[in-house]
């Protein structure tokens, strides 16, 4: 079984995985600027523009200044803790990429003349992965506050991680009834049925809502940001992280952007799928960018509702979730089960 | 007393109202920015900014000051320090050094309202960085700025200080009996204007910058 390694396989795997990988934390990157850039366009102003041009070469000025900023480490904080917490909300929100298709069909790569599909794992059981990971993004937050030894850190350590537990359920039963339609848990299949009988948006648009207000709680995004929440807990769960730590949370923060919006490409909106354009007649660098298009603008919808929305209150949060959205969800994913049966 | 409030709308309720703010960042996104990109935009400045003090420098390359060292008694931040020296021009003495430490001076201006020979002025100048604090003592040669660019503030500062001027005309005592004026005659404030108009510019000489001939 392990008689031969094919080693241009392992190349070609190797370089899909620092595509993207490397594209999840660029964008991550270019995110930074993005959020800075609209939000002053949105109030009038210019935003940062001095920086290489157009201000393009921010974000590598700032990963500068944070790598020569001083680390400042709390008294009375838990030192293994406190400098594991960044890394486990970072790295699993760079992790959820991986089994997001980032185009459709397969791509052969040159000089190796390997056949791979367009994503860094082709999981059977994707979507199950993809939550199962998504979901350990909150013990950084969680372990973040609680190691730091400031109140406002664990106040909003704590918020977070109610309201990611109630959240991550309208998600799942949102992502079933998505998963429902297709008969399949893995995401290159959801996009396959979706390209052939129609983007799930149309089929499921209750869903689609459902998902889209789940997935801001999920990354803890305005108007749902009660684990940073600045007027109340002066900055949440990183108010006590400095220099290169709080930039890893920052990475983590726009990487699971970059995974939700992603993923609800994915599931929604037929992933690297061009309109009117059979999988068959669609070449992969077209299904990349189709891909890469949906996904931007999500990704700017994170940005737009950011800087329009206010905050909601906690216990308007909550209800939100439990008396609305997981309702609807269920009674969503019910029907959705009955018509698929008698269909 | 109770709270009015007003019960929420269907679209309200369902937080479909959300969609209109949206619309109304979007929309703003494409509009025109109001922002003044500073260091390219200079700031405008109006003659009563009160900048960096600067020294007044005649059409023909003199200094005005006669080091009579008021400026610097009045200073209240002991940022002036004068060396006087003898000149063979008709004032008879003009500064050998003249400096001010930026450091210390806080801009209050009072060596412009006390100069009886109107040869240090507020100019516009309010940039003020460096690397260094021995650049920001400037000596003579770098306070000194021809009047032509000091023109705007000295007009202005003779519209406010002129009436503390013992060369104002006096005012008309019949005019107004409960003003200064009808206070004893040694008064030294007496206004040459109207004194209910404050700040009035003035109709006075001095406007004219004089600059006396040497014999």
């Amino acid at each position: 079984m392990f008689s031969a390694i094919d080693w241009s396989l392992v190349a070609a795997m190797l370089l899909i995985t620092a595509l993207a990988f490397g594209g999840t934390v660029a964008v991550a990157g270019a995110m930074s600027l993005a959020e800075r850039r609209v939000s002053a366009w949105m109030q009038f102003r210019i935003g940062p523009n001095r920086v290489g041009p157009f201000g393009l070469l921010q974000p590598v000025a700032d990963l500068i200044k944070f790598l020569f900023k001083e680390e400042v480490m709390p008294e009375g904080a838990h030192p293994v803790l406190f400098r594991l917490a960044p890394a486990l909300a970072a790295i699993p929100a760079m992790m959820t990429f991986a089994v997001v298709p980032f185009g459709i069909g397969n791509v052969t790569i040159p000089f190796l003349g390997i056949d791979r599909p367009l994503v860094v794992a082709n999981l059977p059981v994707g979507a199950l992965y993809f939550l199962a990971i998504g979901s350990l993004g909150v013990y950084g937050i969680i372990l973040g506050g609680w190691a730091s030894n400031n109140k406002f850190s664990l106040l909003g350590s704590v918020r977070s991680s109610a309201q990611m537990l109630s959240y991550e359920l309208s998600l799942t039963l949102a992502m079933a009834a998505a998963i429902l339609m297709s008969g399949s848990l893995q995401p290159m299949e959801i996009v396959r049925h979706q390209a052939e009988h129609g983007w799930n948006v149309i089929y499921q648009p209750i869903a689609f809502v459902v998902f889209l207000i789940a997935m801001f709680a999920e990354t803890n995004r305005h108007p749902f940001d009660f684990a940073e929440c600045e007027p109340e807990l002066v900055g949440g769960f990183h108010t006590e992280y400095s220099s290169m730590k709080f930039a890893l949370f920052f990475v983590g923060e726009y990487s699971a952007m970059v995974g939700m919006s992603g993923m609800i490409t994915t599931l929604f909106l037929g992933g690297g799928h061009v309109p009117f354009l059979a999988i068959e007649h669609t070449p992969w660098w077209l299904s990349v960018l189709a891909f890469a298009v949906k996904t931007g603008f999500f990704l700017f919808l994170y940005l737009w509702v950011r800087w329009s929305l206010p905050r909601f209150r906690y216990d308007q949060l909550m209800d939100l979730g439990w008396y609305k959205l997981i309702p609807v969800a269920l009674a969503n994913l019910a029907v959705t089960g009955v018509l698929k049966v008698i269909l | 007393m109770a709270i009015q409030t007003r019960s929420l709308s269907w679209m309200e309720r369902v937080y479909l109202s959300l969609l209109k703010g949206l619309g109304i960042t979007f929309r703003t996104m494409f509009r025109k920015h109001i922002v003044r990109k500073y260091p390219e935009e200079p700031i405008p400045r109006s003659p009563i900014t009160r900048g960096q003090p600067r020294l007044a420098q005649n059409e023909d390359g003199t200094t005005r000051c006669v080091s009579c060292g008021l400026c610097e008694f009045v200073c209240p931040a002991y940022a002036i320090t004068i060396t006087g020296g003898e000149t063979e021009r008709f004032i008879e003495r003009e500064p050998k050094e003249f400096q001010i430490d930026m450091l210390r001076c806080i801009l209050c201006g009072f060596c412009e309202e006390v100069c009886p020979k109107e040869a240090i002025f507020m100019s516009d100048e309010l940039e003020f960085a460096g690397p260094t604090r021995a650049e920001h003592v400037l000596d003579k040669q770098a306070l000194l700025r021809p009047i032509s660019k000091l023109r705007q503030r000295i007009e202005f500062s003779n519209s406010i200080y002129n009436r503390w001027r013992r060369t104002a005309l006096p005012a008309d005592p019949a005019k107004n009996p409960a003003g200064p004026a009808a206070e004893p005659p040694v008064a030294i404030g007496v206004p040459h204007t109207d004194p209910t108009v404050r700040n009035a510019p003035s109709q006075d000489s001095n406007k004219n910058l004089p600059t006396r001939r040497e014999p």
